[in-house]
């Protein structure tokens, strides 16, 4: 067992990464639909992919919740248009163009470190891949990728609750930068790292 | 005609659905949920549309539902992959997804017309139909063909034989593609793709 889960619902996406035998070793794969009969309180962090069944997570949004308040780490990739993750105030598409619309760090993370600006806003030269919209980030939340009209793509909630709630809007750590043979590789090593070193109290370099 | 179309309770699902103030909510009669399709009596629809991206062992678990339906005369309409075989007569062929083919030089993607004179191409041309896909299909014998690639595989076919109902199969994903807001095209592409099947279903059935 590991100390991590990924929450799955299916879709064609994900079959090559996160479902990939490599990523069984790194974190347990919850079918979402088990998900209500799961003893969450065995996982430091849980992460939630981009293509999730939000309708069926919010059904059991009081489950998260509960997760949260006694600790747990929950880091979300979705583009969320129903309220189950505390704090996020829903995704909202940009209306910059891709091609125009550039993604950059906000800090000096350690989930980003060593990653090339460029190599999280191309993938085979095309634009738009990573992130298509953006979150109003919560009250004291720390920014960690925002794009050029200064929205927040990427953030770190502390306060909304016990726990630690990390949110993407829809720029997906655990499956962009999967085979991309570039820095986006270090995504899926350095956000797991981060989970455990928070879990573990090693705030790392912050 | 009563019109449905499944939905995965994923963001590309929804932002499909609600993009540009609800425009292909409002082209169905029904949404259904995923979860909530054994519940459902399927014969009350004429044409049912699985999108892209809906859970493949889903539709394994449901597949003698959406059998049944299709043998009951009706129209059932899927796009994208068909990784597991929960339709019968369909095979289905995984390639890589050729999704920068625009940015090289003298790159294109191979897809062409089986047969020029079919219906579909008077609502809209071969390019229309170019932007990638992510896997092709072989058609029964008896089944027509409408875009092929280069290896004479089918990116969208017809099947009228093979079932009492009809089978209108592509692998491309528009629905996908539009919810995301990522390739403009696969606007005008969804709209004369149910624009031609809604009129080929009032051809057969309205007198």
């Amino acid at each position: 067992m590991n100390e991590i889960a990924l929450i799955d619902s299916g879709c064609y996406f994900g079959k090559n990464t996160y479902r990939s035998d490599e990523f069984h070793q790194k974190f347990d794969l919850i079918w979402l639909y088990d998900f209500p009969a799961i003893d969450l309180t065995l996982y430091k962090g849980v992460i939630i992919p981009t293509a999730i069944d939000e309708e069926f997570l919010f059904r059991y949004r009081k489950k998260l919740e509960k997760y949260l308040d006694n600790g747990g780490i929950i880091c979300s990739f979705a583009q969320n248009f129903l309220t189950w993750l505390p704090g996020n105030s829903l995704w909202k598409p940009s209306e910059i163009p891709f091609k125009d619309r550039t993604i950059f760090k906000s800090n000096d993370h350690p989930i980003f470190m060593g990653v090339d600006e460029y190599d999280l806003n191309y993938r085979g030269g095309v634009k738009g891949f990573f992130s298509r919209g953006f979150f109003e980030e919560p009250v004291g939340a720390e920014v960690l990728l925002h794009d050029n009209e200064h929205r927040t793509v990427l953030y770190i909630d502390r306060t909304t609750t016990n726990g630690i709630i990390l949110s993407g809007a829809g720029s997906d750590l655990v499956s962009f930068g999967v085979g991309s043979n570039n820095t986006s590789e270090l995504l899926v090593p350095q956000l797991l790292d981060w989970i455990l070193q928070e879990a573990h109290g090693e705030k790392g370099n912050q | 005609m009563k019109t449905a179309i499944l939905y995965n309770g994923i963001s590309h699902h929804h932002l499909f659905f609600t993009y540009d103030h609800g425009k292909y909510q409002k082209k169905f009669d029904e949404i259904i949920y995923f979860l909530d399709l054994p519940k459902i009596d399927l014969h009350q629809f004429d044409i049912l549309i699985i999108p892209s991206r809906i859970e493949q062992n889903f539709l394994m678990e449901n597949k003698k539902q959406l059998y049944d339906y299709l043998q009951s005369g009706k129209y059932l309409v899927c796009f994208g992959e068909m990784t597991k075989p929960w339709l019968p007569k369909v095979t289905w062929n995984y390639c890589p997804t050729n999704f920068n083919w625009w940015l090289k030089e003298g790159g294109e993607l191979k897809l062409m017309a089986h047969d020029g004179d079919h219906e579909f191409f008077n609502y809209m041309s071969v390019n229309d139909t170019r932007w990638h896909y992510h896997g092709s299909f072989v058609p029964p014998a008896g089944a027509t063909p409408i875009i092929i690639n280069e290896h004479n595989e089918s990116i969208i076919y017809e099947d009228t034989v093979s079932y009492h109902g009809t089978a209108i199969i592509t692998s491309l994903d528009p629905d996908y593609h539009l919810g995301q807001r990522f390739i403009p095209k696969t606007e005008m592409f969804l709209d004369k793709f149910y624009e031609w099947i809604f009129d080929k279903w009032r051809k057969e059935h309205v007198t």
